[in-house]
């Protein structure tokens, strides 16, 4: 499986996110509609799932990035700082999915990264990655009715941005 | 050329893992919401108080002169989001009634070098963050809560590069 495998398998990460966005969008129309509290636990279910395969994509990328040998010593250094930022998040989505009552989310085995032949051809799919991940959370974030569960989705967004805008920087592209 | 490359991603690496604890909240379900008997309005006026104080404090260091031509450029682009945060906050305290006074200041003192210009404005920035963490919770309305979400990745991308710089001019 080759690099635009790795994108396609993304895509259909997003595609699961897909739905839950469409329901979103018309909610962010309206400005003055109440958060409920947890009364909607079915909401925050898909959008905690689709959040961890996110997560879980997210992993499986740095530690393929990793084992490729193609990192500079700084950068492996931040790819494995992110990577297990990306583990706490997992785990935390997957003990808030446990919490409510859903079904934890489990990695698949079915990446395969071995296309990827330099350290920029990596980071440029770490961003890829990044970006997607930090729009889903801006995007749902305002959606989750489970006060505590906006709270840590919060917290994962702040890395999120972090990691994208730290990657940004490394590319030489625009961060603001 | 190639290792000149390198070693700017170095440092904005070592920029971003220096940051990487900074403002993250402890993560896990367990973790209290703020109280949520705030109001909206009372939150939105403090983080317009808030904003307009990082406002002064972008202007009180600009004026100053001290960042250097690349980062004096980056602050001023960044006060322009502040700017932008501030009226988008205006534009929510609005629909609940008329504006509070605004409690922006001026001028920031003397402040010897880029260094201790750059780290104020990180603090600043991280100021903001926790700010909009530790508030969201207590939103009751999605709109004022999807805004307060989009400013929060604005000072997140704020900190973040800021601290690169710093670190960058520290190495």
């Amino acid at each position: 499986m080759s690099r635009t495998s790795l994108r396609l398998n993304s895509r259909q990460c997003f595609g699961r996110l897909t739905g839950v966005i469409a329901l979103v969008a018309a909610t962010m129309t309206l400005g003055f509609t109440p958060i409920l509290g947890a009364q909607s636990r079915e909401g925050d279910l898909g959008i905690l799932s689709a959040a961890a395969a996110l997560e879980l994509q997210a992993i499986a990328a740095y530690q393929a990035g990793a084992a490729t040998g193609h990192l500079s010593p700084p950068i492996l250094q931040a790819a494995v700082g992110f990577l297990e930022e990306h583990q706490a998040h997992a785990q935390a989505l997957n003990d808030t999915l446990e919490a409510l009552g859903g079904e934890r989310v489990e990695a698949h085995q079915q990446h395969n990264f071995s296309a990827l032949p330099d350290e920029q051809a990596i980071l440029e799919l770490a961003l890829e990655l990044e970006e997607g991940a930090a729009s889903a959370y801006t995007a749902l974030a305002a959606n989750l009715e489970n006060k505590d569960v906006l709270v840590a989705a919060a917290g994962i967004l702040v890395d999120e941005v972090r990691h994208v805008t730290t990657l940004r920087s490394v590319l030489g592209l625009p961060v603001l | 050329m190639r290792s000149k490359s390198l070693s700017r991603r170095e440092l904005l690496v070592g920029g971003g893992l220096a940051v990487a604890s900074v403002a993250t909240p402890a993560l896990g379900w367990t973790q209290s919401a703020a109280p949520e008997d705030v109001p909206d309005e009372a939150i939105l006026i403090a983080a317009l108080a808030m904003e307009e104080s990082t406002i002064g404090t972008y202007e009180g260091i600009c004026d100053l002169q001290v960042l250097g031509n690349s980062n004096q450029a980056l602050a001023e682009q960044i006060s322009k989001n502040h700017e932008a945060h501030a009226e988008s906050l205006r534009k929510w305290l609005r629909e609940f009634g008329p504006l509070p006074d605004s409690t922006r200041s001026e001028g920031r003192g003397q402040i010897p070098t880029a260094n201790n210009a750059l780290q104020l404005l990180v603090d600043a920035e991280n100021t903001a963050i926790n700010t909009y963490l530790t508030h969201a919770a207590s939103l009751h309305y999605r709109g004022v809560l999807a805004d307060a979400v989009r400013i929060l990745v604005d000072e997140v991308k704020h900190h973040t590069i800021l601290s690169a710089q710093l670190a960058q001019r520290i190495a």
